[in-house]
């Protein structure tokens, strides 16, 4: 029996290197989500190091970025987490990951990981989501993610927050930093 | 012949980092160098990768910046300069160099540019000069740098433009990456 459902792709593109057209419907699709409020989204995806695009055929159905958050916040949510000694400031942070409602358990996140697994594999990595948000928090975990110290509150959410990371040292090493090799 | 500031700082930030405040007087003194427009480094300024900034206290004499240009772009220079096979899509642009005219000739220039090449160490990156700017041309007074290929004229200046650029390999190798280490 073959299998009709239409693949399921990522791709990976500078936000300089997108159309506005693109920039927006990013935006929108973070949006739907509801998570993001509207004014973060309009000042950081300029700045984002990479935006993700999840696509079905030629319909974008998912998108995620990966970002350097402000430094402040970025140590913030470490020491919330009780791992102050953890925060890298070489670290991105996934996130703004979202798949609209339809296309959910398609297997749009493990396309994302796929995608950006070779840009992040030698990379400290993190990212920060609702300790119940159940549609990330199990997926992530085997995409090799761990939790970094307690579950906490944030003057960012009124919900519970995990951090998470990839590729961290158990304590920030200041000699190491990305070489192009 | 005026003597070098003593007391120089530079901070290397990302924009997400830095305030209105230090992004506006950024804006004005690259404006004030003549070498770039106003409302062109506006609109690119949320793409930069960092800003540099140097002075004294709280003043700031000299500014520069490290853009991630649109890839197409990079491909234009290398092949305008007549050396395609350089162009590297992971180089950032040495770009917005600017002293204030009142701190000319005081060592503002050569501690950001320390600065500059601290940050990036090997990571390859590029900077396009005009021809007739005799203050920056010479690709001899930053030892960094190479002259790629030839001068040329570009749809983007009127001015005869130079690309120069450090850590390129004289071929592009897309299996070297950035590595944490």
């Amino acid at each position: 029996m073959s299998d009709n459902k239409p693949k399921i792709h990522a791709m990976l593109r500078r936000p300089i290197d997108c159309s506005l057209q693109n920039i927006e419907l990013f935006i929108k699709i973070v949006l739907a989500s509801g998570e993001v409020p509207v004014e973060n989204l309009n000042r950081g995806v300029p700045a984002a190091e990479m935006l993700i695009f999840v696509m079905q055929e030629k319909v974008v159905i998912g998108v995620c970025a990966l970002r350097y958050p402000n430094a402040k916040f970025h140590k913030h949510l470490f020491e919330k987490a009780t791992v102050p000694e953890m925060y890298n400031p070489h670290s991105l942070e996934a996130c703004w990951a979202s798949i609209l409602p339809n296309y959910r358990n398609q297997g749009a996140l493990s396309s994302i990981y796929k995608t950006t697994q070779k840009y992040t594999e030698h990379r400290p990595m993190h990212g920060v989501h609702r300790a119940e948000n159940n549609l990330i928090s199990e997926p992530i975990k085997k995409l090799g993610y761990v939790q970094a110290g307690i579950d906490f509150y944030s003057d960012t959410s009124d919900n519970k927050l995990c951090l998470i990371v990839k590729n961290h040292d158990p304590v920030f090493d200041p000699n190491k930093k990305m070489r192009y090799s | 012949m005026p003597k070098n500031l003593n007391n120089l700082k530079t901070i290397v930030r990302r924009p997400q980092d830095c305030s209105d405040k230090m992004k506006e007087e950024f804006i004005r003194l690259v404006a004030e160098g003549g070498e770039a427009e106003e409302n062109r480094v506006r609109l690119s300024l949320p793409y930069t990768e960092t800003l540099i900034f140097t002075g004294v206290g709280n003043h700031i004499y000299g500014v520069g910046a490290l853009l991630r240009p649109r890839i197409n772009f990079i491909q234009h220079l290398f092949q305008c300069a007549g050396e395609p096979q350089m162009a590297n899509p992971h180089s950032v642009e040495s770009c917005w160099i600017s002293v204030s005219i009142r701190h000319r000739g005081k060592g503002v220039w050569r501690h950001n540019n320390a600065a500059k090449e601290e940050f990036l160490g090997n990571r390859p990156y590029h900077s396009l000069r005009r021809v007739d700017n005799k203050n920056v041309s010479d690709p001899a007074k930053e030892k960094i740098y190479i002259h790629v290929g030839k001068d040329f004229y570009s749809p983007i200046s009127k001015d005869k433009l130079r690309l120069i650029a450090a850590n390129h390999d004289p071929i592009f190798n897309p299996k070297k990456t950035f590595v944490y280490m």
